[in-house]
């Protein structure tokens, strides 16, 4: 029995072809990443289009490791990214947006300069700027502080406005260090729910509770190397709570890191 | 389109937004307001006084720069642009750009103020020797802030800010007081200055400029190994 062939080039009718999707090609894929004693012989290969809620201990480990992912810290060890190695802007680096705890925006500006200047520094047209300006108002619930400075809005503001910076390029993979921590779960739930199929999303959280729906996997970090990766629907199926405790008793009834 | 006038632009607006444009400015102004308002300020010539002046301005520029560049790591605003695939490289020559266009907007309405006081003092001053003086003088003051930029870089915001200042203080006062130092460091243009009514060699003050550039172009290439290498 053959794989059907691809009808179009699109992007889409490529994504949506069953031989793609065979493929499972990885977003993500690292190897032996080490910088002791947070990541030591660290591996892990996330399959494009995966949502991965990613929880270690200790917690630092999870935070170094997405950060090494976004090229902000320094680890040793393989790293592909978006189906390169090469880190550079020509490489992945365009094509990847990280979202930290500290979200990093001067607090003078407003959110439209933020996201005006995410959108030159991501090469974007006039329209295009625009158009996608307008999306991420809506979808973010920003137009009522849009041209007020955002140290008058609080933190929970500068991580929505940072969270719309980080998608306003369209990358392809995102990784999101304790984001929006300043907001309430549901609301935290509801602004998580990224859009595109094809994008992957990593969410590295200390206390998950809220992430059920928005993941569908999970991996557990543990003394730095990879001590679990499975689908988080494991733990609706053996009766254990999303929590770090769940996934730890995820993990052990697992027995091992290949998940 | 190139990243690197838009992180200048946002260097200059975030330096005018946190008032560090301001002091940097107010820095190398008052160095020549001081010797205008104050020509005859003990037994120094008042080319003296500018050139301590200068030397205390750059100081205090170099540990503005070394704070400011801390900062910038330790608040996550250079995560951030690192993290929109800005080149480390080009955050740190948009902020050196940034300081040096402050430091510039000081320096050259101070260094006339200087003049117009240090002219009449001695009235066969060459012009010519005045401004290569002036080059000297301000290479020493590029190095300061390349300086900061290298402990910026490196250290947290106190320490860098302080070994900076140490560092600076340290050359100039080397520059100033010690004479088997003064043709040696990239301080050298300080006593050049100082010592511009008593005349010198057109070629010591080449020197000095060489001095200084090439200090500032070692210390530039380190600060960008640095910043390459540091976690943002």
């Amino acid at each position: 029995m053959g794989i059907p062939p691809v009808k179009s080039s699109t992007p889409e009718a490529l994504w949506s072809a069953r031989s793609v999707r065979v493929l499972r090609p990885a977003a993500v894929n690292c190897q032996n990443l080490e910088r002791r004693p947070l990541l030591d012989g660290f591996s892990l290969r996330v399959p494009v289009g995966s949502r991965l809620l990613l929880v270690a201990q200790p917690d630092a480990s999870a935070s170094l490791l997405l950060r090494a992912l976004a090229g902000l810290a320094r680890v040793r060890g393989r790293i592909e990214m978006a189906g390169t190695g090469d880190p550079s802007r020509a490489g992945w680096a365009r094509r990847v947006a990280y979202v930290g705890a500290d979200p990093g925006l001067y607090a003078w500006m407003s959110p439209r300069e933020a996201l005006q200047l995410a959108a030159r520094l991501a090469e974007l047209s006039h329209e295009e700027t625009d158009r996608r300006t307008e999306a991420a108002v809506e979808r973010y619930g920003l137009a009522g502080s849009l041209e007020r400075p955002m140290i008058h809005g609080g933190p929970g503001l500068m991580q929505r406005v940072a969270l719309a910076a980080a998608l306003l390029g369209d990358p392809e993979v995102l990784l999101l260090d304790e984001p929006l921590r300043a907001l309430d779960p549901d609301e935290r739930a509801g602004l998580l729910t990224i859009p595109g199929a094809r994008r992957t999303v990593i969410i590295a959280i200390r206390y998950p509770a809220s992430e059920g729906g928005i993941c569908s996997g999970v991996a557990l970090i543990r003394a730095g190397r990879l001590a679990f990766a499975g689908p988080l629907s494991g733990l609706d199926a053996r009766g254990l709570p999303l929590s770090m405790r769940g996934i730890e008793a995820l993990a052990a009834a697992s027995g091992g890191p290949a998940g | 389109m190139s990243l690197f006038p838009a992180v200048t632009w946002l260097a200059v607006r975030e330096l005018w937004i946190s008032f560090r444009l301001v002091t940097i400015i107010a820095l190398f102004l008052l160095a020549g307001a001081f010797v205008a308002l104050l020509p005859g300020l003990g037994q120094r010539q008042p080319a003296s006084w500018y050139a301590i002046g200068l030397a205390v301005a750059s100081a205090a520029a170099g540990g503005l720069t070394a704070a400011i560049l801390s900062l910038e790591r330790k608040r996550g605003t250079a995560a951030w642009l690192a993290s929109r695939a800005v080149p480390r490289v080009t955050l740190l020559v948009g902020w050196f750009i940034a300081l040096l266009a402050a430091a510039a907007a000081g320096f050259v309405p101070g260094s006339a103020l200087a003049w117009f006081t240090i002219m009449p003092a001695s009235p066969t001053l060459d012009p010519q020797r005045f401004a290569l003086g002036l080059l000297a003088a301000g290479s020493g003051s590029l190095a300061c802030v390349a300086l900061g930029m290298l402990a910026g870089a490196l250290l947290p915001p106190a320490r860098a800010t302080l070994l900076t200042l140490l560092v600076c203080a340290a050359a100039a006062a080397g520059s100033l007081a010690v004479p088997d130092a003064r043709s040696l460091t990239p301080a050298s243009g300080y006593f050049l200055l100082a010592e511009v009514p008593a005349g010198w060699p057109l070629g010591r003050a080449l020197q000095a400029i060489g001095i200084g550039l090439a200090t500032t172009a070692l210390l530039l290439a380190g600060a960008g190994l640095a910043l390459e290498r540091a976690d943002l």
